[in-house]
């Protein structure tokens, strides 16, 4: 793996290369001047793989560096480096994540052998990533045709109480089983779906799929809650409080169990035909949840006059927040105002034993994220739930 | 006794503990000597800078040094310096020129013991 280093500190430098060598990366490059390093990825986009980068050099800082980067499309890993606050870190992290940069980490100085290890491990099992350009585009024809022709499939991620460990339900992700190209993320479409409108379909689909899941679920004894996330272009049409009521009795499932995930971003809540829908949903005893939240611009307080029931922290704050005090700081408001509020809390992204023990000690109330288990297929959720009788126990006691 | 256990002023904290800095990059004494010496070098260039700005009444310079001068004590382990080009730095940025000349005397007293600690250092090894 080539790395290139970048900080105007002599001393911080070599500390940094030393760090490097002992963990045996040999093929380092140290530049004490930004645009040195700059002039090298300019002639070869590939010349790193990873660079680690000091965000506070006078001649060229860490935000100018990043956006560099980002016009030279860099399609390797950055890892951000500074004695500056956590909060300063993390929006350079954010702004060069919005700039399309595969960042890794931040750390703050003096970084451990421990620290770098854990990043670089991870980018040296991950293959350089392909820019952006390469990804395959379809077109919006041939989406319609897999949502038409039931291309499209439900996976569903369990959502778990932190205090006693039940499964209280799942969130319905959906995934493109493409019959040339395989197995295709969200990411790859949904977009495309907003775009041409095409997501409204989606949704209904989706919904209608996973409704009969819940019920055999039922069927088979395990009452859990299905959510299904929902788009600004769904609460736009005036007819989907009715069609959803209708395939709720079509598939035999009560209100209840269903919760509705809207993104926070995309929730303008200024519109009133939202506003109208999302009423009439909450009349109907349908459960609605605030996605993503954290990412958007708005506030519980501003959200106040919806009748959410539930509450989503953004996974950006929560993987790492033991280790992130502004993050920590963050999810302990939510969770206050949440709690004031009466609004179930979940925490998304939560990756790992640490994440599990701070949001449990936080009293955040469900946990979603791969430490508790991935997106699976309807048909392996019984069996995972053996699996995770298992473990709950000791999660739970600690 | 070893050498990181002489203390500073405050009485418990050792001048340069170089523990911190055996956790970076290891415990082997060539290394550690090594790197005391670029850190000594690296420090007397930014504690020229410090004054230079000082004396130039230049608010943004003065942060700008403390700054790395805070985050390469930090490293070897000279924690008392790292805390003191903090609040230096701290001042320099909120624009307190005031706060920043009452921190110098103790930054130059913690300057000239971390010299003196890494100085006996290297003669002994």
């Amino acid at each position: 793996m080539k790395i290139l280093v970048v900080d105007d500190e002599p001393f911080a430098l070599r500390l940094v290369t030393h760090q490097l060598g002992r963990m045996g990366f040999s093929d380092v490059v140290a530049h004490e001047r930004a645009t040195d390093a700059l002039a090298m990825l300019q002639s070869d986009a590939h010349a790193a793989d990873v660079i680690l980068l000091d965000l506070q050099m006078p001649e060229m800082d860490g935000v100018e560096f990043v956006r560099h980067l980002a016009s030279l499309r860099f399609p390797g890993g950055l890892i951000l480096l500074s004695a500056e606050d956590e909060r300063i870190i993390e929006t350079v992290r954010k702004l060069a994540q919005a700039h399309s940069l595969d960042v890794l980490g931040a750390l703050h100085k003096p970084v451990t052998s421990e620290q770098l290890q854990r990043l670089l491990g991870g980018a040296a099992k991950t293959p350089m990533r392909t820019p952006r350009t390469e990804a395959k585009r379809y077109s919006p024809v041939r989406l319609m045709q897999a949502i038409a022709g039931g291309e499209l499939r439900n996976v569903y991620q369990p959502k778990v109480e932190l205090g006693t460990g039940r499964v209280a339900g799942v969130e319905t992700l959906v995934r493109w089983q493409h019959p040339e190209d395989g197995l295709i993320g969200p990411d790859q479409f949904i977009p495309l779906a907003e775009e041409y409108h095409l997501i409204d379909d989606l949704t209904r689909t989706m919904l209608v799929k996973a409704l009969a899941q819940a019920r055999a679920w039922a069927e088979s004894g395990l009452d859990l809650h299905i959510g299904v996330n929902v788009s600004m272009d769904n609460l736009g049409a005036l007819d989907f409080p009715d069609f959803v009521a209708r395939a709720l009795a079509t598939a035999g499932v009560r209100p209840e169990m269903l919760v509705l995930e809207v993104t926070e971003s995309r929730l303008m809540i200024n519109t009133l035909a939202a506003l109208d829908i999302l009423t009439r949903l909450r009349l109907k005893h349908i459960g609605l949840s605030i996605d993503d939240f954290g990412t958007g611009h708005s506030s519980l307080a501003q959200l106040r006059g919806i009748p959410f029931d539930e509450l989503k922290l953004d996974k950006g704050f929560v993987h790492g927040a033991l280790h992130d005090a502004a993050n920590r700081t963050i999810l302990e408001a939510n969770l206050g105002m949440a709690h004031q509020l009466g609004i179930r809390t979940v925490a998304e992204g939560v990756e790992d034993r640490e994440d599990w023990d701070l949001l449990k000690r936080l009293g955040c109330q469900l946990a979603q994220g791969y430490f508790v288990a991935r997106p699976m297929v309807g048909a392996d959720l019984p069996g995972w739930m053996v699996e995770w009788d298992g473990r709950r126990a000791e999660l739970v006691a600690g | 006794m070893p050498f990181n256990l002489a203390s500073d002023a405050e009485g418990d904290r050792p001048v340069v503990d170089v523990r911190v800095l055996e956790e970076l990059v290891g415990s082997e004494p060539e290394v550690i000597a090594d790197f005391l010496a670029q850190y000594r070098a690296s420090a007397r260039s930014l504690g020229a800078d410090l004054r230079a700005a000082r004396d130039a009444g230049d608010l943004a310079a003065i942060a700008g040094a403390a700054h790395k001068l805070k985050s390469a004590s930090r490293a070897v382990g000279a924690l008392a310096l790292g805390d003191l080009s903090a609040a230096i730095e701290q001042a320099a940025r909120a624009q307190q020129p005031e706060a920043v000349r009452s921190l110098l005397p103790s930054f130059d007293l913690a300057f000239a013991s971390v010299e003196r600690t890494i100085a006996q250092h290297l003669a002994a090894s």
